[in-house]
């Protein structure tokens, strides 16, 4: 074996050893590439499964979004509309409001000065009522003086009709007296006086009584009650009338004043006050 | 005519070269192991799987 034979087969297992050294660590080091290629592929299409039943799941939530926009908006616009009929409420209730409002500030002025007046009524009005009760107090203290003038006045009145009897008597007397003179002196008969001598003159006596006048009660004063009988209708003074309501008795009224057509009297044997209305008649 | 026997030169190169033999023969069987497992085939291009 030559030399270069040595050489060469000696390089040849060099090379061959390097290279399949490099063979073996290439190879060694080289990933599965079809498993990979088949577990990438399988993802994909697993990927792409997914992907379908995705693409199918958002259309069918894109159906529901859009039928939900469409009821959406279609409630959008009614509560528009309502929203629109609510500011128009809105804006007509502010303007009530600031009409009411100014109202209500203008009646409080007015009640202000409601308030006011009513202060100053209400300070009138008590000194009024003490006027009033003043007044009253007066009026009874007058209307006792009256009851005590108006007895003293029937008294008079009595005394006077007895003075006016005995007048008429004594009168009679004299004519009587005068004529006995004119007897004694010309024979001449005796004549009885016309008027009979009374002891005493009873103010009871001179009250007249009428047949038949019916009247009703127009005013009650303290003592005084006003009838709707008058001259008119044939009462006079003194005249007695019955007060009463229904069948029940209320008193006598002894006429004290008459006009033509009215009349008015004070009460007595009171068993109860008329009133306005009742009954006023001379016979029960 | 006598017959020449020839003998070898040198152990030491039948040694190399036995080993560059014996290298070259278990890459070869290595890669080829390779290729069956990964790819199932040894003489031609991987093809996909269905």
């Amino acid at each position: 074996m030559s030399t270069l034979t040595k050489i060469l087969a000696v390089l040849l297992s060099l090379f061959s050893i390097f290279l399949c050294g490099m063979m073996v660590t290439f190879v060694g080091s080289t990933k599965n590439f079809k498993g990979l290629y088949e577990e990438q592929r399988n993802l994909a299409q697993y990927a792409q499964a997914e992907l379908a039943e995705r693409d199918k799941q958002f259309n069918a939530q894109l159906q529901k979004f859009k039928e939900m926009e469409s009821r959406l908006l279609d409630e959008i616009a009614t509560l528009e509309t309502e929203k629109n009929t609510l500011v128009a409420d809105l804006r007509q209730v502010e303007r009530l409001s600031a009409q009411y409002q100014s109202q209500a500030d203008s009646w409080k002025g007015v009640m202000t000065g409601f308030e006011q007046s009513v202060r100053n009524l209400q300070a009138s009005l008590q000194q009024t009522q003490q006027q009033l009760d003043s007044t009253r107090a007066q009026s009874i203290k007058d209307q006792k003086e009256l009851n005590q003038i108006t007895a003293d006045l029937y008294a008079r009145i009595v005394q006077l009709r007895a003075m006016e009897a005995e007048r008429r008597r004594l009168l009679e007397q004299k004519t009587e007296l005068e004529q006995q003179i004119l007897a004694l002196s010309g024979g001449v008969s005796r004549v009885e006086p016309v008027t009979p001598t009374t002891e005493t003159a009873r103010p009871a006596a001179s009250l007249t009584t009428a047949s038949d006048i019916k009247g009703m009660v127009k005013d009650v004063d303290e003592s005084l009650v006003h009838l709707s009988v008058g001259s008119a209708d044939g009462v006079r003074e003194n005249m007695v009338f019955h007060i009463t309501r229904g069948s029940q008795f209320l008193c006598d009224v002894v006429i004290t004043h008459v006009d033509i057509d009215q009349s008015a009297g004070v009460m007595q044997l009171v068993q109860q006050r008329p009133r306005v209305g009742d009954t006023a008649g001379t016979q029960l | 005519m006598a017959r020449k026997n020839t003998a070898a030169s040198s152990d030491v190169y039948t040694a190399i070269l036995a080993l560059a033999a014996l290298t070259v023969l278990s890459t070869a069987v290595f890669v080829a192991l390779k290729c069956w497992l990964y790819y199932e085939t040894l003489f031609s291009i991987a093809q996909a799987g269905r």
